[in-house]
């Protein structure tokens, strides 16, 4: 086995023991559940859980499927993206911190397959969550809601994906440059905040990567022009080698000053 | 209209149930197998079983990093 393979397979033990391989999945498949179920019901849960008048009237607007999506990856691009923050932020920082890190930094190790474990086998916990998740919302707000394109949901799911490995990258780069607590801060503000301001520091500049998920909430609707999604698909997928290329040359430097 | 018990359409509404049900277990049985938690461990348990969704989240991402 190279190096890469016992890297990953020590990572996935490490998501094992955890138990990231279940809560991560169920909190995405919850809240793809949950958003369409609560607007289905929400006249039933407004009359039987609020003080109405009994002659109130209520004008609620009728939803079609894409909108629902569209509020899901609203979901997913707060709670989803705090949980990234959160429980990934600590991938290379703490192992520093802890000693872990001094057990792998003895050995010969490549650090390449050291960074690009850790990046691989959180993607595809995050990924496959993202999509058992979606795919549940997608059955529901079939059922609820009515018949989508299934041709503008497979570009949401995989330009939402991109956004995810994007995110992930991010974190990494952190987790490589700080302490944990100033890298769950900062990827805090990388990928559940700046998205929120983005729409506003970078309002007639269609390509930042932060604008990805918004991208794929307008494949779903069917609004989006498709030079400018490729464009960022393009400056996104830079940005993640840039931030994976970063992450292994800053771990190696750091690697001096683990403490033991 | 009161919606009551049997109205409501429970084959919609019980897989919401059943995974929050998984997901409080699961942050059980791993504070209960954990040595030690960020902050004191009594604390979480509430935290978990009455945060409904939100609760074992928050125990997940903030309770497991102990220092």
């Amino acid at each position: 086995m190279n190096q890469f393979s016992v890297l990953a397979l020590k990572e996935w033990r490490e998501v094992v023991r955890s138990f990231k391989w279940l809560w991560i999945p169920i909190v995405f498949i919850l809240l793809g559940i949950m958003e369409p179920v609560i607007t289905y019901f929400l006249p039933q849960i407004l009359e039987s859980a609020g003080n109405m008048p009994e002659d109130a009237v209520f004008q609620l607007p009728d939803m079609t499927p894409e909108q629902i999506f569209l509020s899901t990856l609203g979901q997913y691009q707060f709670i989803g993206m705090l949980v990234v923050a959160f429980a990934f932020s600590g991938l290379i920082a703490r192992e520093r911190k802890n000693g872990t890190a001094a057990f792998l930094y003895v050995r010969p190790l490549s650090y390449p397959s050291y960074v690009l474990s850790k990046w691989a086998v959180s993607s595809v916990v995050l990924i496959g969550s993202f999509i058992l998740g979606i795919s549940a919302s997608a059955y529901y707000i079939m059922l609820l809601f009515g018949e989508f394109s299934f041709t503008n949901f497979l570009g949401l799911v995989g330009v939402y994906s991109l956004w995810i490995v994007l995110a992930i990258s991010l974190t990494l780069l952190m987790s490589a440059l700080f302490t944990p607590g100033i890298a769950t801060a900062l990827s805090l503000f990388l990928i559940v905040f700046f998205p929120m301001i983005d729409g506003l520091i970078f309002r007639y500049w269609p390509y930042t990567p932060w604008k990805l998920a918004n991208y794929a909430g307008m494949i779903m609707v069917g609004e989006a022009s498709t030079s400018d999604v490729v464009w960022t698909i393009a400056i996104a997928v830079l940005l993640i080698a840039v931030c994976v290329t970063l992450s292994i040359l800053i771990s190696k430097r750091r690697a001096a000053s683990v403490t033991i | 209209m009161q919606m009551t018990l049997s109205e409501i359409p429970w084959g919609l509404v019980a897989p919401i149930l059943i995974l929050q049900f998984i997901l409080i277990v699961v942050a059980l049985i791993d504070l209960v197998r954990i040595e030690a938690t960020n902050g004191p461990k009594w604390v979480w348990a509430i935290v978990i079983v009455l945060g409904n969704l939100i609760g074992p989240i928050i125990y997940f991402a903030v309770g497991r990093n102990a220092q």
